[in-house]
């Protein structure tokens, strides 16, 4: 700008002479400066505008910054069409996931229980996520979408570029209910789907079986002699040491059985089940403790527990199983609980 | 004749030089164990980190993967749960610690930078804004203090309304790197019936208890160094240390890991694995003991409870057990 009005000027007095009469080239001078004015200040306003306008758009499709929710705070509308909430639907569950991550066999295992309940499950993929990633959310039936133009990541409040995962829940209303920047372990999930869809959490391993159990068979019973018996009740060793966990509870055992718990179907004998670790050693301590042969029985973890059970650590108290003479599933407590003599 | 005598010699001598090393090594340090005779408070199995008593017999168990306080009567049946998981005002996201206050009210450590104050019915009472907050306390007029994550100070003490009212205890200078010095100086508390204050450092590598009165004057400072397994646990610490500090990993082991003063004896209990060791008034060893589970396993304790005929100890994977107070 400095150096156009030195040039002005210079180019003025070269042509007018340099000292034939001031008055015309001040007249002269001063339109010039009121012109570039006029012209090139709305020009240069106008630039710069559109500079700032670039700028700011380019940080907000690029250069989302983390933020967090208030709890119960409202998603800003306009939400891209996947996150938008049907009819009928009363929770859901965006995850956002890097090109790092897979997505979660777990989240099948929800939508699958939960989808009739109104529980939405959407998989935001970053746009340089493997399309393998995309092709197992499909095997588990989890709707997914790339986030190609940022608008997902506007509502997960989180840039899946800077390589971290996010959670996002919310109801029907668009209230949020929860947010991480990260992928929570199955049981945090389960816990907050069930907090805020069913308005209440199961803790109890034994409630956790007892609603995948009751009313089934029992089946994948693998036992040490003659063909498994299906009827009675079946102390269940989750995973884990089974059979020092044997040891640890004869006198339970022997307080459940007198307590006459499954009493319809007490005529025989209990039988022992080992999800995962019927040994010599375990099936010698059986012995020991009296159960023979076709009381001790192995079965492997995926028969019998339903992957919606997460909590595989709590479940290391044993589990009794009542089983009726149409070898149905009648009941199921903890063995601690009937061996103190009632139910929880 | 003399052959003969020589060879009887010889052989007790043999013997002597193989079996009499071992039966010393053995019978020298031999640790007293403490058999668990029972599991109490089954539904704060797994996941069980610290428990706490709180008024008339009741005791009350932090559960990490529940994301709750359970409660218990003294006979060990369920009362109630305070909190769940959640980021609303009443909701917990990753608790640490829990402490009892006169009154039944729990005061809970929060991973969400807060310290949350719950009613023995579950209502939230107030919430004390603080950074990484770890372990907390409760005095006799129910001021609150917590730990976290030292720099300035060990911990800070908060009336019922959350106003800070101070802030106790320096931390040692263990090491330059502020972060690591920090993590070594992080500490659980234990206030006795007199508000005495102890601060039990968890990471520290020289196992170190400070006993201050309510005001912050430091009354005495103990080291811990009796016992096997707390041996083999800080030899494990300070391996662990020498690799974080290569690694630039802020993340460190802890040595003392549960603790509880016993107002009947006026000792104070610490554990540190599946060790426990109670310490006199004057910081002195009285004795230490393993912590054995029905089935032979080492329980690591996380919480500690010391009655007169029962310790009540928890742990991560195994829950609460009860085992016989030793004489």
């Amino acid at each position: 700008m400095l150096i156009h009005y030195q040039v002005v000027i210079i180019f003025s007095l070269t042509r007018y002479g340099g000292g034939t009469s001031i008055g015309p080239f001040l007249a002269w001078l001063f339109m010039r400066i009121l012109r570039s004015f006029v012209l090139q200040v709305p020009a240069l306003i106008g630039l710069g505008l559109l500079a700032g306008w670039g700028l700011s758009h380019r940080g907000a499709t690029e250069e989302i910054s983390d933020g967090k929710y208030e709890f119960d705070s409202r998603l800003d509308p306009p939400l891209p069409a996947q996150a938008r909430v049907d009819p009928g639907q009363h929770l859901v569950v965006m995850v956002g996931l890097t090109k790092f991550s897979p997505p979660a066999q777990y989240l099948g295992v929800l939508q699958r229980k939960y989808q009739s309940d109104g529980l939405k499950i959407l998989v935001v993929f970053a746009p340089d996520a493997p399309r393998s990633h995309a092709a197992l959310a499909d095997s588990m039936g989890v709707p997914w979408v790339v986030d190609k133009d940022g608008s997902y990541r506007r509502v997960l409040r989180s840039a899946l570029g800077h390589g971290h995962d996010a959670l996002l829940i919310y109801d029907k209303n668009y209230k949020v209910k929860f947010q991480a920047f990260t992928n929570p372990d199955n049981d945090a999930l389960r816990q907050l789907v069930e907090k805020y869809l069913l308005g209440r959490i199961t803790y109890s391993p034994a409630e956790l079986l007892a609603s995948d159990l009751i009313g089934k068979r029992m089946e994948g019973l693998e036992c040490l002699r003659e063909r498994a018996k299906m009827t009675g009740v079946f102390v269940i060793f989750p995973p884990g040491c089974s059979s020092c966990e044997l040891n640890g509870y004869r006198e339970s055992l022997t307080k459940a059985r007198v307590s006459g718990w499954g009493s319809s179907a007490n005529r025989d004998p209990w039988t022992l089940v080992f999800v995962n670790g019927l040994d010599g050693n375990t099936a010698a301590i059986a012995k020991n403790l009296g159960f023979g042969g076709k009381s001790v029985c192995g079965v492997r973890e995926d028969k019998l527990l339903d992957p919606y059970q997460t909590r595989k650590g709590a479940t290391m108290v044993p589990l009794l199983v009542s089983v009726g003479d149409d070898e149905i599933v009648k009941d199921v407590q903890k063995l601690t609980t009937v061996s103190k003599g009632g139910a929880q | 004749m003399m052959r003969g005598r020589w060879r009887i010699f010889s052989l007790a001598a043999r013997f002597s030089a193989v079996f009499l090393p071992i039966l010393w090594s053995t019978g020298v340090d031999a640790q007293e164990e403490l058999h668990a005779y029972r599991q109490v408070a089954y539904e704060s199995g797994h996941g069980t980190t610290a428990i706490k008593r709180g008024p008339g017999g009741t005791y009350y168990a932090l559960n990490r993967p529940d994301r709750c306080v359970w409660t218990f009567s003294s006979a060990g049946s369920r009362i109630g749960r305070l909190g769940s998981i959640g980021m609303g005002p009443a909701d917990l996201l990753s608790p640490k610690d829990v402490a009892v206050d006169g009154e039944g009210n729990a005061v809970v450590a929060d991973g969400s930078d807060m310290v949350k104050v719950f009613s023995p019915t579950g209502e939230l009472l107030s919430s004390v804004p603080f950074r990484r907050p770890e372990h907390v306390a409760t005095m006799a007029n129910g001021n609150i203090l917590v730990s976290g994550f030292p720099k300035e100070y060990l911990l800070y003490r908060f009336d019922n309304h959350a106003k800070i009212l101070a802030a106790l205890g320096t931390p040692v200078k263990v090491d330059n790197d502020p972060f690591f010095n920090a993590v070594l100086n992080m500490g659980n508390i234990i206030v006795d019936s007199e508000d005495n204050i102890y601060y039990i450092f968890t990471h520290m590598l020289t196992p170190t208890v400070r006993k201050y009165k309510s005001d912050g004057t430091l009354l005495a400072e103990w080291h811990l160094t009796d016992g096997e397994v707390l041996a083999q646990i800080v030899d494990g610490a300070k391996r662990r240390y020498q690799d974080n500090k290569k690694a630039s990993n802020y993340g460190g082991v802890s040595v003392l890991t549960a603790a509880f003063f016993d107002e009947d004896s006026k000792t104070l209990w610490v554990a540190s694995g599946a060790q426990v060791t109670e310490l006199d008034s004057s910081g002195h060893t009285v004795q230490t003991a393993r912590l054995v589970l029905p089935d032979g396993r080492p329980l690591q304790a996380e919480g500690l409870i010391v009655e007169r005929d029962v310790i009540r100890a928890s742990g991560y994977l195994a829950g609460i057990f009860e085992f016989p107070r030793p004489k």
